[in-house]
């Protein structure tokens, strides 16, 4: 069955949504819609972000690009945190430019989040 | 006893005739009284406020947006004001009064506006900010956390964050997690869950679909929370 908007955005309406088994249950399929929030500014953009960074998939790059160019805050450094946990090598593109982002607290957590990446 | 009145009404922007426990502390109706509703004097007030429970709040502001950007409640940006005084309504119900004992402006690094769970500044906040007596809540209001939470209670701490993205609700909920409630429902994970969903409990403070689907004001407690709540260590006599 086709994942759809909604089955999304009901995954990420929970004040505590558990982002690991929603990330297993719904894999590469959620991806355009957490696209979708991004874009759309949603209230939901910050956990879109933050779950994209949980999906194993090339495609997931996309979206943590989409988060990072967001004009807010909170949603860029929600990529910032994402991109930590990101198994995606192309990520590491993204944490440089958001090293480079006007936000201080955006600069700093992503400097961290690819520090803890180079770890690995 | 003036002076409560006074340092009530500043605080809340309250003008003319209003009664502290029921206007200030949120006391919507107290078992064995009857003089509530309604104005009665500030020392009756506090005759009946010796009898029952309290809740100490610490309020520590990190992201300063908080105070300059909120638009309200209407809007989906609940002011802190506006959370505080739901807290009062829901916990103020139950005979549990909330008392806001400090509100301050931390000046910390901007990178502190965003925490991460995992890492010490979150240790930082709770042992080096909070600053307040033993027993007493501390509520941080931040932009953004990880995981991306509308709020968070840290296990083993007296305390929540309460993040950019907040429902009115969210910090009477997870202030609820600080003094051992769990969620009322079992939600982990419903594809297209929505505030219509059989099983979403949204007439309880402790709902896990989302407190932004409440559709009472206030919403309820259980007895067993109501009981919990004031066996916890944060619920002191007044």
């Amino acid at each position: 069955m086709t994942l759809t908007l909604a089955d999304v955005r009901g995954a990420l309406l929970p004040d505590e949504p558990r982002y690991q088994k929603i990330a297993a249950a719904f894999g590469a399929d959620a991806l355009p819609h957490l696209k979708s929030l991004i874009e759309q500014q949603s209230p939901l953009a910050t956990k879109a972000a933050y779950l994209a960074g949980l999906i194993d998939d090339p495609a997931a790059v996309e979206v943590l690009r989409a988060a990072s160019a967001s004009p807010r805050a909170d949603v860029r450094v929600s990529a910032a945190f994402a991109a930590h946990h990101s198994p995606i090598a192309a990520v590491d593109q993204i944490l440089a430019n958001l090293e480079r982002d006007p936000d201080e607290g955006v600069r700093v957590h992503a400097a961290r989040a690819k520090a803890r990446r180079a770890k690995r | 006893m003036g002076s409560l009145r006074v340092s009530a009404g500043v605080h809340n922007q309250l003008v003319g005739e209003f009664s502290v426990v029921r206007d200030y502390l949120g006391f919507k109706r107290l078992p064995g009284t009857k003089v509530l509703p309604g104005p009665i004097s500030v020392k009756s007030q506090m005759d009946i406020l010796e009898k029952h429970e309290v809740v100490h709040l610490h309020i520590r502001i990190v992201d300063p947006d908080w105070l300059t950007t909120r638009t309200g409640v209407v809007n989906g940006l609940p002011t802190v004001d506006e959370m505080i005084a739901a807290m009062r309504r829901v916990y103020g119900g139950h005979g549990v009064a909330v008392v806001i004992q400090s509100v301050t402006v931390l000046n910390l690094p901007a990178h502190f506006r965003d925490i991460d769970t995992d890492a010490d500044e979150l240790d930082d906040l709770f042992d080096e900010h909070a600053n307040r007596p033993e027993n007493h809540a501390v509520a941080f209001f931040i932009r953004a956390m990880k995981p991306a939470d509308n709020g968070a209670h840290p296990p083993g701490s007296d305390g929540c964050l309460v993040s950019a993205v907040a429902s009115m609700w969210t910090l009477a909920h997870e202030i609820g997690h600080a003094m051992g409630l769990d969620h009322a429902d079992d939600v982990e994970l419903i594809k297209g869950l929505d505030c219509a969903t059989p099983g979403c409990l949204t007439k309880r403070l402790m709902t896990g679909c989302s407190t932004s689907c409440i559709v009472i004001d206030p919403p309820l407690l259980s007895s067993d929370e109501v009981s919990t709540m004031k066996d916890s260590d944060l619920t002191l006599s007044f």
